[in-house]
């Protein structure tokens, strides 16, 4: 069918299959800034303008368009950024980016129809389109402050409001019932600053993000923006069983389809075992997947896959393939699986170090220090309670995607949106039968991960296919794929005991876990571990013990989700705590107070758990808590959410509406900074002839300003500004090994590499600069302002120096490489606290106010930093609240897709507020601490406690829907 | 096969209604639903009708006396329904709730009507104003009897609802796990003088008229992961109660 219509203000004649979506044909006219993230207008990804409306075009047939004009982004594109594109890069309204163009075309729109658009307004208008990553906060500022700009009025620059402190840093302090805080827009980062740290030029600063123009042009930047000539098209048969023995597969009708190149299944492809967590060498076991297997484990595991011409032909040749299943019991619950009679899940005898395969026990962790059992048997009282959390997904709005070919010199190539490229080149090759050097891995942008891209995926499968048919393969999954085929949160059951004194001091805890990971391994161990790590180490007591048993279902596969499991252990202790102080009728805060560990604490059972994990015996001495800013953060916490209205009846309680409770809720978080002896980074920097700076780094900015981050350190190291450097990342041909974006590390880890890098830089320029300046001692040079100065006021310029070493005398190539692995592994803290109301007769919980106050040491870019704890704590929303995995009897998801899989959208957020309370971690980069993680921990107890406060319903499970809560309150009222 | 087989742009109402008497014919507004359901199916295919050359985009009041008649054009945006004024805030208000913007650019009034999805909340509104249906440019139907037969033969041309100004009583209230949620349940009342009109979602096959507080023993919902058999009919008397007695303050 040959259709016509207006494309950027240009007339297109086009021959289009009656099938082809818009979205479709817009990307293969180049209009890369529309982006796929759904298949049914729901993540609005792929919006653009319609008659100057936004209009989802992945739920559009491209024939709909005929006639009409169509505006994408590449039509805003001139050397200069248009006021919108202005305003999204000033407030850092972009994280990864992915959705951004919709962003911006929805309020170029907007502000079309009404150039003074309300905050209301910009919520509704941004209400199509979902991110995962801002919590809107960033975007709703950017729009007003557009429409304030093509009003003609000027905005303040936008940055950081410094705030004095209300405490010593020590001691708690008293809140001023009268004082209400602050008003600013909620999307000024709140920073509180330390006397400890010293002003710096660049770290600290509200820095542009080194990739703004890039991702708010949507420009190339990510794994589909792309292509290869001559691509294929793959596509993966699923299970519709959730265990089930394959018979047989017969492919012949679908290999006789016109435009199959390949179908992959176990009859054609090498039993080769491993597992797939993108974790560091070797990857914990067991072993326990091939790439094909001729027995399926979930709804959802791979049975085929297809590589075609085209995407229709592929999905066609997936009809044609014939299987035959032999059913089997299937269990999905982590209690039921551990039973007798339970259907055994890895049954092959090719997995090794399956820890009880028969009870389907992937391994047993257990540690413990001191002796729990004693010490509770002596303790005034002992307190247990069992928690049980749910399976949850990561939602990346770019789903997994992977191109793979091979190059000129026959050597593998995937691009791939992963977070751990490295990883990826190391556990491919042996799949693929090539040695490492014959493998390349291209990181390009990624549009948010949050763990779920900490795992080699789908590269085998592209890897297979494109070594079958010679010709560039790709596979992106839809988004049923991302829910059923890809990874998500592990559901666990939890039960804390602990013994503690009259006086309200712990003497000892114990947590007993078990986690569900699913049908596979992958990242069991290292979950669970930090689980128990989270679970044992936030609060002091001399006798700790860790119980644990990782267990196999037939769920979908859990694995990495930001925060590993911290926020599972953390909504189990924080609410165990809590009921405890009620018990003993102390105040929540001053029992829990009483007991979190503080500066000069040892974490007692930490070195016990992990991958690197030792005996008592082997250490000399246990590691200590070095920076804690908690009480700062509880007092400002308090502040904000007006926690003095807990005590006031006609608050909880308001006559005008007799249905409604109202509740407030904290909790004490505490999180790591990457995994000390393991988590490596490397930096590579070289300058370049004007005094600028390529900085090569094998991290992987998901979207957090990892980049910017690491640019801004090695530019206050060596005295320029950030747009001095350069940065790529990554490429395994080309930068550093690193081991990845996980565990809170980049900036701790790859950031002191990025600093040491920049140290070596600078000693050379010193060097350089001394002898042009006949300054004897080189150790007297200063860089700064792009310029090294002498004591005496000569200087010459950076620029200068490079130019002589690169033309002139003593030629070299000024460089420096660098790579860090941290011994230690600092802790952030924070203070979360939640407004909510409770209908007590129907169970629905609104909640009103999350604000929350966090340690991070030095915020390297606070505008970043605020924004990946918006990021946080807006999914964390949706783990306590309303984001759940619902099966049906034969284990299949029933809400695989967004929308019955609920996230929150910018039209129904809460308020949000977050501080930053600087402290000086020695041991971190100018200070810095990790920031990423932290915001998931806190949300989901500190809802709890509200909703215990309101109602006195004590829920230890989440998430908190309406009927749950209903039947709870139930429960008091009979 | 490929999932569509043609796809046809009628230009006249009768064309259109020829096309869709055709067999394997889908008939779409905005296609919002339509086209990614037939896209991901597999099998025969569909020839797809798409009404946007019909000219059915108009809203129009005929004022009679003391009331006001709306006759709302079946390829009526939902955002256009919440952006006219003139109609009552009620269903505005509705249209608004029922999808987020992009999506409430695309979805049409028809399509939200032949969808009979038993949890929109715009179509409840509908309901409750006692909305009639156009069938083919010719008949009208009362909607409650269009959603007693989910698939209607014919195009649904437009809408006709009828406004006492003085009535004008109404009222929401939902049962959602966020604020802008689908509702698990949701009650939408009308009071027209004396008479009051109760819509429930989320309690049958379709939005639910109840005439009397009694039709509440008659309700059977389906459960699902978002709640219970028990629950829905918990939530749907409560939430009867609250507009019932919010419309008649």
């Amino acid at each position: 069918m040959k259709i016509t219509f207006t494309l950027n203000e240009k007339n297109v004649t086009e021959d289009i299959e009656l099938y082809e979506t818009l979205l479709h044909l817009l990307r293969r006219k180049g209009m890369i800034s529309v982006r796929y993230g759904s298949d049914t207008g729901e993540t609005g990804a792929s919006a653009v303008l319609i008659n100057g409306n936004l209009v989802n075009t992945d739920c559009m047939l491209a024939a709909q368009v005929d006639g009409h004009e169509v505006i994408t982004l590449e039509w805003f594109n001139k050397a200069e950024l248009h006021p919108i594109q202005a305003a999204f890069v000033a407030t850092g309204a972009m994280q990864s980016g992915y959705s951004t163009p919709a962003m911006i075309l929805g309020t170029w729109a907007l502000i079309n129809k009404n150039p003074n658009p309300s905050e209301t307004d910009v919520r509704d208008m941004l209400s199509g389109i979902l991110d995962r990553e801002t919590a809107y906060i960033k975007p709703v500022e950017a729009v007003l402050r557009a429409a304030a700009l093509m009003r003609g009025e000027t905005n303040e620059p936008f940055g950081p409001i410094y705030l004095p402190p209300l405490t010593d840093g020590i001691h708690p302090a008293e809140i001023d019932p009268t004082d209400d805080g602050l008003t600013a827009s909620a999307a000024v980062p709140r920073v509180v600053p330390s006397k400890d740290v010293p002003e710096m030029a660049v770290v600290g600063k509200p820095e542009i993000k080194v990739d703004a123009v890039r991702l708010v042009k949507g420009n190339p930047a990510f794994t589909d923006d792309f292509e290869e000539r001559g691509q294929l098209t793959a596509k993966v048969l699923r299970s519709p069983h959730a265990h089930a023995r394959i018979i047989d597969i017969d492919d012949s009708k679908a290999a006789a389809l016109s435009g199959v190149h390949a179908i992959l299944h176990y009859k054609n492809t090498p039993r080769i075992k491993y597992a797939s967590g993108g974790q560091s060498w070797p990857n914990p076991h067991p072993y326990d997947q091939v790439s094909f297997d001729n027995k399926v484990r979930h709804v959802g595991d791979r049975v085929a896959a297809v590589a075609a011409e085209t995407e229709e032909i592929a999905k066609e040749a997936l009809t044609l393939i014939k299987v035959e299943y032999e059913v089997l019991p299937h269990v999905l619950d982590e209690i039921e699986t551990l039973q007798p009679g339970a259907p055994v899940i890895h049954d092959e005898e090719d997995t090794e170090e399956i820890y009880d395969a028969e009870r389907n026990i992937v391994l047993r962790i257990e540690a413990e220090r001191g002796d729990v059992e004693k010490a509770a048997e002596e303790a005034d009282h002992v307190f247990e309670d069992t928690f049980k959390v749910h399976q949850v997904q990561q939602v990346p709005i770019e789903p997994h995607i992977s191109v793979a070919w091979l190059d000129s010199d026959e050597r593998l190539v995937v691009r791939t949106a992963t977070q751990v490229p490295f990883h990826v080149r190391r556990m491919l090759a042996p799949l693929i039968n090539r040695d490492i050097k014959d493998v390349r891995v291209i990181k390009p942008r990624i549009g948010g991960g949050f763990g779920a891209k900490q795992e080699m995926l789908i590269e085998d499968i592209v890897a297979h296919l494109a070594i079958a048919t010679r010709r560039p393969v790709k596979l992106e999954l839809d988004r049923s794929e991302e829910f059923i085929g890809s990874r998500s949160r592990h559901p666990q059951t939890l039960t804390f005991t602990t013994g503690v004194t009259s006086e309200g001091k712990l003497v000892s805890q114990k947590l007993r876990l078990i986690g569900n990971t699913g049908p596979y391994g992958t990242h069991g161990q290292t979950v669970q571990t930090v689980a128990g790590l989270r679970g044992l180490t936030s609060y002091n007591a001399e006798n700790k013990k860790f119980d644990c048993d990782v267990v196999y279902t037939n769920t979908p596969v859990a694995g990495a989700y930001r925060g590993y499991g911290a926020p599972q252990a953390e909504f189990a202790l924080e609410a165990h705590m809590e009921d405890i102080a009620h018990a003993l009728e102390m105040d929540p805060i001053e029992f829990k107070r009483l007991n979190w560990v503080k500066v000069g604490d040892e974490l007692n059972i930490a070195p016990h758990l992990g991958e690197r994990a030792v005996d008592e015996e082997d250490i000399d001495e246990y590691p200590r808590i070095t920076s804690n800013g908690i009480e700062e953060c509880v007092a400002q916490g308090k502040r904000a959410i007006k926690w003095h209205r807990k005590d006031d009846p006609n608050w909880i309680a308001p006559k005008e509406n007799p249905s409604i409770r109202r509740g407030l809720g904290f909790a004490f978080c505490m999180h790591g900074t990457a995994i000390p002896f393991l988590d490596m980074g490397g930096c590579s920097i070289k300058i370049n002839d004007d005094g600028s700076f390529n900085m090569l780094v094998g991290a992987t900015d998901l979207g957090t300003g990892a980049d910017t981050v690491l640019g801004q350190i090695a530019a206050e190291v060596l005295g320029v500004s950030l747009s001095d450097i350069q940065v790529y990342s990554s490429d395994t041909d080309v930068t550093p090994f690193d081991t990845g974006a996980y565990a809170s590390s980049t900036t701790y880890i790859s950031g002191t590499a990025a600093k040491m890098a920049a140290e070596k830089v600078r000693e050379r320029l010193k060097e350089r600069a001394a002898k042009m300046l006949g300054i004897k001692e080189p150790c007297t040079i200063e860089l700064r302002d792009k310029q090294a100065h002498a004591p005496d006021g000569s200087y010459v310029s950076i620029e200068d120096i490079a130019m002589e070493a690169f033309h002139l005398e003593d030629h070299e190539q000024i460089m420096g490489t660098a790579s860090y692995v941290s011994p230690e592994c600092p802790a952030p803290f924070a203070a979360q606290f939640a407004e909510i109301e409770v209908d007590i007769e129907t169970g629905q919980v609104t909640v009103q106010k999350l604000v929350m106050a966090v340690d991070c040491g030095v915020a390297i870019n606070p505008v970043t930093a605020s924004g990946q704890v918006e990021g946080g704590m807006l999914q964390a929303l949706g783990y306590a609240h309303c984001e759940e995995y619902a099966f049906n009897e034969q284990g299949g998801m029933v809400n695989d897709s967004l929308g019955p899989y609920k996230i929150y959208r910018s039209d129904e957020m809460p308020d949000f507020e977050v501080f930053l309370i600087q402290t000086m971690e020695d041991s971190g980069p100018f200070g810095a601490k990790a920031v990423a993680e932290i915001p998931k921990d806190g949300v989901a107890p500190a809802i709890r406690n509200a909703i215990l406060h309101a109602t006195g319903a004590v829920i230890n499970e989440i998430p908190f829907t309406p009927e749950r809560v209903w039947k709870k309150i139930n429960e008091i009222d009979n | 096969m490929p999932s569509v087989l043609a796809y046809h742009r009628p230009e006249s109402l009768k064309e259109a209604i020829e096309l869709a008497s055709q067999p394997d014919t889908l008939v779409i507004g905005g296609g919002t639903k339509a086209v990614p359901t037939t896209l991901k199916q597999r099998g025969n295919g569909v020839q797809i009708v798409d009404l946007q050359a019909l000219n059915l985009v108009d809203i129009s009041f005929l004022d009679e006396a003391r009331k006001k008649q709306i006759i709302i054009g079946s390829m009526v945006r939902l955002s256009e329904i919440e952006e006219e004024t003139e109609l009552p805030d009620a269903l505005r208000k509705l249209a608004r709730r029922e999808l987020p913007s992009a999506l409430r650019n695309q979805a049409t009034v028809g399509g939200t009507v032949a969808s009979a999805n038993p949890e929109s909340v715009l179509l409840a509104g509908l309901l409750a104003y006692a909305a009639e249906i156009e069938i083919n440019g010719e008949t009208w139907v009362n909607l409650e009897e269009v959603l007693q037969n989910p698939a209607p033969s014919g195009i649904i041309t437009s809408l006709r609802i009828t406004i006492d100004e003085e009535s004008a009583q109404t009222s929401f209230h939902s049962v959602c796990r966020t604020p802008m949620d689908t509702p698990i349940v949701s009650a939408t009342a009308i009071k027209i003088k004396d008479q009051t009109r109760v819509v429930l979602t989320g309690v049958g096959e379709t939005p639910v008229l109840l005439h009397k507080k009694k039709d509440l023993e008659n309700l059977d919902p389906k459960e699902d992961f978002r709640g219970t058999r028990t629950y829905r009919l918990h939530l749907a008397s409560v939430l009867y109660e609250r507009v019932v007695m919010e419309v008649n303050q």
